[in-house]
């Protein structure tokens, strides 16, 4: 419990303001801000170095301020964090990470689909969103928040994936 | 250097020569083992650093997401490093994340609060703070400890290593020294025993023996010149008190006959 204290008293700078946000919440938002740093992107014409990186979120809002907080006081690799409301799939296509809310389990099939190839990390909670073919999948393991990372999504996005990373996700299934 | 002043030449010279390459020698040792020990510490210390930063590297993706066991086997991996005592990760507010002791007695002691980033040399050991930077930002703190045991060891390997070329540089500067100051004070000696023959036989014939064309050959030569011109003047002498013997006699001879004729001519 002290590690999960630990990382919510990180992301959780200030008070928030439309009421508390569950530590679960907390620590995913802080995990959804560290996933940027062990993840190459190929490089976008509409990006560079210079840039935000965009953090996307799909669907109902789970996070509060979190998300916000989190990018006020942080930089990836001198990159400034944008947190955005996506709304349409399109919109979804030109974030750099996406995380999709439960509220969208209903159409995220063909939402999973109309993102491939376009390099955006997709992060999600949801199983469906897992069997859907998302790249990194929360799964909660006891009181702790933990994660699966499905690799051949990753490749299909043209992500790289740290090595780091891969060793601390929980082994999927291999599909036949 | 007043005990030097009574020694016979041939000790003065050996004394000298030995004194001399000892300390030149001692010097010598004594700047080789502290530029042994300099380099060997700037190695060590680059080599930690080394480790430091990889094992830091390898730590991020623990840090990040709180899994303290997966950097818990990093830093064990540290084991193929007999010399590395402890090593502890700090997160971003410096609590311990995770340690390694290599060896379990070392539970007793409470791990050390974060120092400053760099290095330092204390009670034989070495320890070293560095930050686990990801992505332009420092997520935790590392901490090793090396033993400086071997460094230690290597240090005394070194001190007997010098004493014992010391002493057999010596041995051999002792033999040589004893073979070549002979240069020197045997023509010396040989000069002092001529002195003293001359003085006591008062015989200025003999001529001291010359052994090379230095300060002492000419000191030999002009000693020899003396001694001749000595016995020169001492030949003149004899002759002219021989001529004048010869000359008295003549006259006198002469004075005799005129006295005979004198006598039978009265």
């Amino acid at each position: 419990m002290a590690a999960v204290n630990r990382l919510a008293a990180r992301c959780h700078n200030g008070r928030s303001r439309g009421g508390t946000v569950s530590k679960e919440y907390q620590i995913k938002a802080a995990y959804l801000y560290n996933f940027a740093k062990f993840v190459e992107w190929p490089a976008r014409a509409s990006t560079n170095n210079q840039s935000p990186l965009v953090i996307g979120v799909f669907g109902q809002n789970p996070f509060g301020d979190a998300l916000e907080a989190i990018a006020k006081d942080h930089k990836i690799n001198g990159r400034t964090i944008a947190i955005k409301s996506v709304t349409d799939v399109t919109e979804a296509g030109s974030v750099d990470l996406i995380f999709f809310a439960v509220t969208e389990d209903d159409h995220i099939s063909e939402t999973l689909a109309t993102l491939k190839g376009k390099s955006v990390l997709t992060v999600g909670e949801s199983e469906k969103f897992s069997k859907a073919g998302g790249v990194i999948h929360f799964v909660r393991e006891s009181d702790k928040v933990r994660f699966q990372v499905n690799t051949t999504a990753a490749e299909q996005q043209g992500l790289i994936i740290s090595a780091q990373l891969l060793k601390l996700a929980i082994p999927t299934h291999k599909e036949p | 250097m007043q005990f030097l002043r009574n020694l016979p030449i041939k000790r003065k010279l050996m004394v000298i020569s030995m004194l001399v390459s000892c300390v030149a020698l001692a010097a010598a040792c004594a700047i080789f083992m502290i530029y042994e020990q300099t380099v060997a510490r700037e190695q060590m210390v680059q080599a930690l650093k080394i480790t430091a930063a990889t094992t830091g590297a390898n730590s991020t993706a623990g840090l990040s997401f709180d899994e303290a066991g997966s950097v818990r086997d990093v830093l064990k991996s540290l084991s193929v490093q007999p010399d590395i005592n402890q090593a502890y990760v700090y997160d971003k507010n410096g609590h311990v994340f995770a340690r390694y002791l290599r060896d379990p007695s070392y539970e007793k002691y409470s791990p050390p609060p974060i120092g400053a980033t760099g290095h330092r040399f204390d009670d034989s050991r070495l320890k070293m703070f560095q930050p686990i930077n990801l992505a332009g930002e420092t997520i935790g703190t590392i901490y090793l400890e090396q033993d400086l045991t071997p460094l230690n060891t290597r240090f005394w390997r070194y001190v007997q290593m010098s004493i014992l070329v010391l002493l057999t540089s010596a041995c051999i500067a002792f033999f040589l020294s004893a073979r070549l100051q002979k240069v020197i004070s045997e023509p010396l000696s040989n000069l002092a025993a001529t002195v003293a023959a001359v003085r006591a036989e008062k015989n200025y014939s003999v001529r001291a023996a010359k052994q090379g064309d230095d300060e002492l050959g000419s000191l030999i030569d002009g000693f020899n010149e003396m001694l001749a011109q000595i016995q020169e003047r001492d030949a003149n002498l004899e002759h002219r008190v021989s001529e004048r013997t010869r000359e008295l006699t003549e006259s006198f001879s002469v004075l005799n006959a005129m006295l005979v004729r004198s006598r039978t001519a009265s």
